[in-house]
């Protein structure tokens, strides 16, 4: 243990969970504070999570942790041995310079001592205040002293210093006397901490501050947080929907969309990205139970590689989708369910009643970073400055992590022993690196400036993917600068134009064969492997030179004198062969793409005219501007169903595109002087690498990850990490976090060498083995080998995560639970 | 109001109401017509006259009958999420269209009110015989017995402009106002010419009879001295 680091981990979110578990598996000693009194953050709210409708939240607990760690789910509570936990503490301001800053933390209010606190409720009766319940305050009010989290069991109270008087009512009344004023109440200052992560996520918009539309009028009209606890097993109606104003049933439910987001009038320019699968999750919840659902939306914003098929079933199951804004929500005389105004159509003009209205809620526009975030030696998570999925944010937390370490071993003459190097025999202590886009290269200058060996594999002849020709200058200087410290980093060694062929052993000892670019065969031993390959984009079949790419519009096509600009026309299909099969998921670069492009060519060509045919235009968080910029500069957009996609024939003079112009219902023919078509990218080596490690690819080739939610750059064999866009498509600047994430996420694996390792799972009594190796062929892990030495199969403890599948299929009862013999599991029962 | 073809671009590009909600930055999203009391009626919708004026057919928009259907209201434009001014735009779009779009009833009282300075066309005299007639009326109901209409009284507190459906055929209006002006002992005067409280040059979209009601109202109160405007319209 590296115990000159000390770290504050500030927020015991998901996201503040994911750092400290980061930085306390590297070898670090952490402090997590958390102001309430339950660590989980939102997640305490959200019981069910898509795409499985269930809560994973364990799943990011380290593999080993076994024995280590008192409770397991964290619902109930969180502990770990080298983190220290902090509940009810408010981090109030951080000074200092990184190595040694110090924070001003606040305790307050009464605490209930679960030890003493036999769950009699008696405090509940006579507590004077009422507040709004804190998980789901459109749902109704409890007392100041309430049950601490849905899941904990009676004798887990929270008093909330912020609603309780201190009258001390229910200390007279409890018959054990377990509630007291905490000790060391008040301000209190923590000192010489090496470095701090804020990871106390966004302010969530709340529409009745603004009644908007309504919202805290009505008491059926409730946002996408209330409807969490509602449809909880554990909330207020035992997970019955029932409607909040009279207890009436709900057979028909409402969603509305962008609640406080998209919205110039609140001053919120921004897309909070989550909201629509959040809704989409919801309303499939509702119709479980039998609702009827509909879904009022504008963009249907399914990013990456999974969620359009979400979509899909979502539909299929009868989820209606309605693309229109409503104006009002009101309630007729006599009436118990509420009207919603809405016009779906030009000229169409509805009212439907609903039992149940919800507002999907995103990122407040007021919400702000505290000061002290600003600070030198304090990194901020992503997911503390916009929203971000329950993936993103671990994403975003094990970036953080990393880079707090590098920014702390920069600014300190002598960075903490030997932090990184490995000394477990089994596992090698370098890591293998595929892929030299931005992901890949982010995840080896994390792991040099770690002190980590790196081999660095590109196929092409040169390093920094397809970003290095972005459109966005920021990008392309920070994936130049990458490539300039990779090159120059004494820890990595880059082999360009090599062809991997094979990657063997067990985990931690893995051989990678490979020809390098002179054809010389080469073998690199690695501890771990990231597979970050990227994606290309799919080619566009045709001879015309007036018909593109929409990533090979090329920078000369921009100036004035190309066709189609000056006073031209230019028209963008997007979605042109995407998200629908045979590629049915989004490409995500696309869009964002297509806006930044279409603002240029209005930006250089006032006179042009630029016509962009969508789906759904699917930005998110900030990236919401590009679309508004380019619709105030003129660019005009036309909504088209994937079942009548514009249509488009090249002429002699023009290329002709058809399509329909929904809001004056009118065809449209455009004479266009070029048509850019955007039809998304392939991950075209993805499914070689997943050949050559071994692990799982999806339907259209992505590299698959161990859990979509939880564990998003794990692959299910240990050691092997996936990121970049071969596994999702993402972003440039994602790729980045992706990268630094993986790497961090390999240096935990890497660490695992220096612990006291607790053995494996599974032990197999080697008399019993016939060597069938049915258990081979079982293990999702891959962590069953023959082994020379006794004869028998074995089982590799650092990859084996004790599912049990190779002790089902045994046929000889040769495998076995270690430390369990068959008996005792009898006796169990 | 003829512009060509590049002011007309100009003018939609900056938008109606100083050019940062410009109807460019629609999303389409419908909420307007979710709230538009005329959405179906005769096909009309807000986001049609939005879409034509994003789509550069200003001009066709203010040759059609849309921006008459319309009841500038404001609804739309209270919960627009863009922050468009689609009434402006309305109201600019009937400018467009020149006279020959003009309803017929509106395009009369605009000439009648720039030939006599009403809507109506009422000579002056016979102005001042009506509200005469009426007062006389007011001062035989109790408590008004000592009422006198303070007709080009000078420097008085409010002038007093009127909607000339109060001169024409709802009269008895008159003394409702009158009454709460006699209760509260207001200081009051009624222009005894160029009375007009209703300005159609704001449902026209003409910016000259807009401009042109405004100048009668403000040469009354030069002329008589008031310091404050009671627009009843």
């Amino acid at each position: 243990m590296n115990q000159n680091v000390r770290a504050l981990v500030i927020g015991a979110g998901i996201s503040g969970i994911r750092a400290a578990l980061d930085l306390a598996e590297a070898g670090h000693s952490v402090l997590l504070t958390e102001k309430a009194l339950a660590p989980g953050g939102l997640l305490l709210s959200l019981d069910r999570q898509f795409p499985d409708n269930h809560c994973g939240l364990c799943r990011i607990l380290p593999g080993d942790i076994t024995g280590r760690v008192w409770n397991a789910c964290m619902r109930r509570g969180f502990g770990h041995p080298d983190i220290e936990y902090l509940p009810g503490v408010e981090v109030l301001d951080i000074q200092g310079t990184p190595g040694n800053l110090s924070a001003l933390m606040n305790r307050r209010g009464l605490k209930v001592d679960p030890q003493k606190c036999t769950g009699c409720l008696e405090c509940l009766k006579v507590c004077p205040v009422s507040q709004p319940y804190p998980l789901a305050p459109g749902l109704g009010q409890c007392k100041a002293v309430h049950p601490s989290a849905p899941h904990k069991p009676d004798n887990w109270l929270s008093i909330n210093p912020d609603a309780c008087t201190l009258c001390g009512k229910c200390m007279e009344v409890c018959p054990t006397g377990a509630i007291h004023a905490a000790e060391g109440n008040g301000p209190e200052s923590m000192d010489k901490l090496s470095l701090a992560v804020l990871a106390t996520g966004v302010e969530y918009f709340d529409p009745q501050l603004h009644n908007h539309l309504g919202c805290g009028h009505w008491p059926d009209a409730i946002t996408s947080l209330d409807f969490e606890r509602l449809i909880s097993g554990v909330g207020p109606t035992r997970g019955v929907l029932r409607r909040p104003s009279d207890l009436g049933k709900v057979r028909k439910a409402a969603w509305i969309q962008c609640a406080g987001s998209r919205n110039l009038k609140l001053n919120a320019d921004h897309c909070s990205g989550i909201c629509c699968m959040i809704a989409l999750k919801q309303a499939l919840l509702a119709r479980e139970k039998g609702m009827q659902c509909a879904l009022f939306y504008m963009d249907l914003r399914t990013p990456g590689r999974n969620w359009q098929k979400y979509l899909n079933q979502a539909q299929q199951k009868g989820i209606r989708l309605i693309r229109c804004r409503p104006h009002s929500i009101v309630r007729d005389p006599g009436e118990d369910s509420l009207r919603i105004a809405y016009a779906p159509a030009p000229g169409e003009q509805r009212d439907e009643n609903f039992d149940l209205i919800v507002f999907s809620v995103g990122r407040d526009p007021g919400y702000k970073l505290p000061a002290w975030a600003g600070q030198e030696g304090v990194i901020v998570t992503k997911g503390s400055e916009r929203v971000l999925d329950i993936a993103g944010s671990l994403i975003a937390a094990s970036a953080a992590a990393g880079r707090a370490l590098r920014s702390f071993s920069d600014s300190c003459a002598q960075p903490g022993g030997e932090a990184y190097v490995s000394e477990h025999e089994h596992i090698h202590p370098s890591v293998l690196v595929v892929g030299g886009g931005p992901a890949g290269l982010s995840a080896a200058l994390s792991l040099a400036e770690q002190k980590t060996q790196v081999v660095l594999v590109e196929k092409k002849d040169h390093l920094g993917g397809h970003a290095i020709k972005s459109m966005v200058p920021e990008v392309r200087e920070q994936v130049l600068e990458l490539r300039d410290k990779v090159q120059k980093h004494p820890e990595i060694e880059v082999l360009n134009e090599a062809r991997l062929q094979s990657c063997t052993g067990p985990a931690g000892r893995f051989v990678a064969r490979l020809l390098d670019a002179r054809g010389h065969k080469r073998e690199v031993k690695h501890g771990a492997a990231i597979l970050a390959c990227g994606t290309n984009p799919s080619r566009v079949e045709t001879e015309d030179p007036r018909i593109i790419n929409v990533f090979d519009l090329p920078e000369k096509l921009l100036s004035p004198d190309a066709p189609g600009n000056s006073s031209g026309r230019t028209v963008f299909i997007l979605c042109s062969g995407t998200r629908r099969e045979p590629a049915d998921y989004c490409s995500k670069v696309c869009c964002q793409l297509a806006l930044r492009q279409a603002i240029e060519i209005r930006r250089l060509n006032p006179e042009s005219e630029v016509t962009i045919f969508y789906r759904d235009i699917i930005v998110q968080g900030d990236d919401e501007q590009l679309y508004t910029r380019a619709r105030s500069d003129g660019v005009c957009f036309i909504p088209y169903l994937p079942e009548k996609p514009p249509v488009f024939q090249a002429g002699e003079k023009s290329v002709t595109v058809q399509g329909v112009d929904p809001y004056l219902k009118e065809d449209l023919q455009i004479e266009a002087d070029r048509l850019i078509l955007a039809s998304g990218v392939i991950p075209e080596s993805a499914s070689d690498l997943a050949r050559i490690f071994d692990i799982q690819s999806t339907e259209h080739g992505f590299l698959k990850e161990a859990d979509v939610k939880y564990r998003p750059l794990d692959s299910v064999r240990a050691g092997i990490f996936v990121c970049g866009s071969g596994r999702n498509p993402v972003l440039a600047g994602e790729a980045v976090l992706e990268g630094e994430a993986a790497a961090q996420t390999a240096l935990s694996w890497l660490a695992r060498g220096r612990r006291n390792w607790p053995g494996s799972f599974v032990r197999v009594k080697t008399a019993l083995c016939s060597l069938c190796a049915m258990c081979l062929q079982a293990c999702p892990f891959k962590a069953r080998y023959p082994d020379e030495h006794t004869g028998a199969m074995a089982v590799d403890a650092l990859a084996c995560q004790g599912c049990g599948a190779c002790i089902a299929v045994c046929p000889n009862k040769a495998s076995a639970w270690a430390g369990q013999e068959e008996e005792e599991m009898h006796e169990l029962e | 109001m003829n512009l060509n073809d590049a002011q007309l671009r100009e003018k939609i590009a900056r938008g109606p109401g100083g050019g940062k909600n410009s109807p460019r930055i629609c999303l389409g999203c419908g909420t307007c017509a979710a709230g538009c009391p005329m959405t179906g009626i005769e096909g009309f919708d807000p986001r049609i006259i939005v879409r034509m004026a994003q789509t550069n057919r200003f001009q066709e928009l203010g040759n059609s009958v849309l921006p008459w259907l319309c009841t500038m209201c404001g609804r739309c434009e209270e919960s627009c999420p863009m922050d468009v001014r689609i009434v402006s735009m309305v109201r600019e779009a009937r400018g467009m269209g020149g006279n020959k779009t003009i309803p017929e009833a509106i395009r009369r009282g605009i000439e009648m009110f720039m030939a006599h300075g009403n809507n109506l066309g009422l000579p002056d005299e016979d102005f001042g015989f009506i509200v005469e007639d009426v007062a006389e009326e007011l001062t035989e109901e109790p408590g008004f017995e000592d009422f006198v209409l303070p007709v080009d009284k000078e420097d008085a507190r409010l002038l007093f402009t009127l909607h000339n459906k109060l001169v024409n055929t709802q009269n008895e209006d008159l003394k409702h106002w009158w009454k709460i002006l006699h209760a509260a002992e207001e200081s009051w005067t009624l222009p005894g010419s160029s009375w007009e409280g209703v300005n159609w040059g704001l449902f026209s979209g003409q910016d000259e009879v807009l401009q042109a009601g405004v100048d009668t109202i403000v040469k009354n109160m030069e002329r008589l001295k008031t310091r404050g405007l009671m627009y009843p319209e």
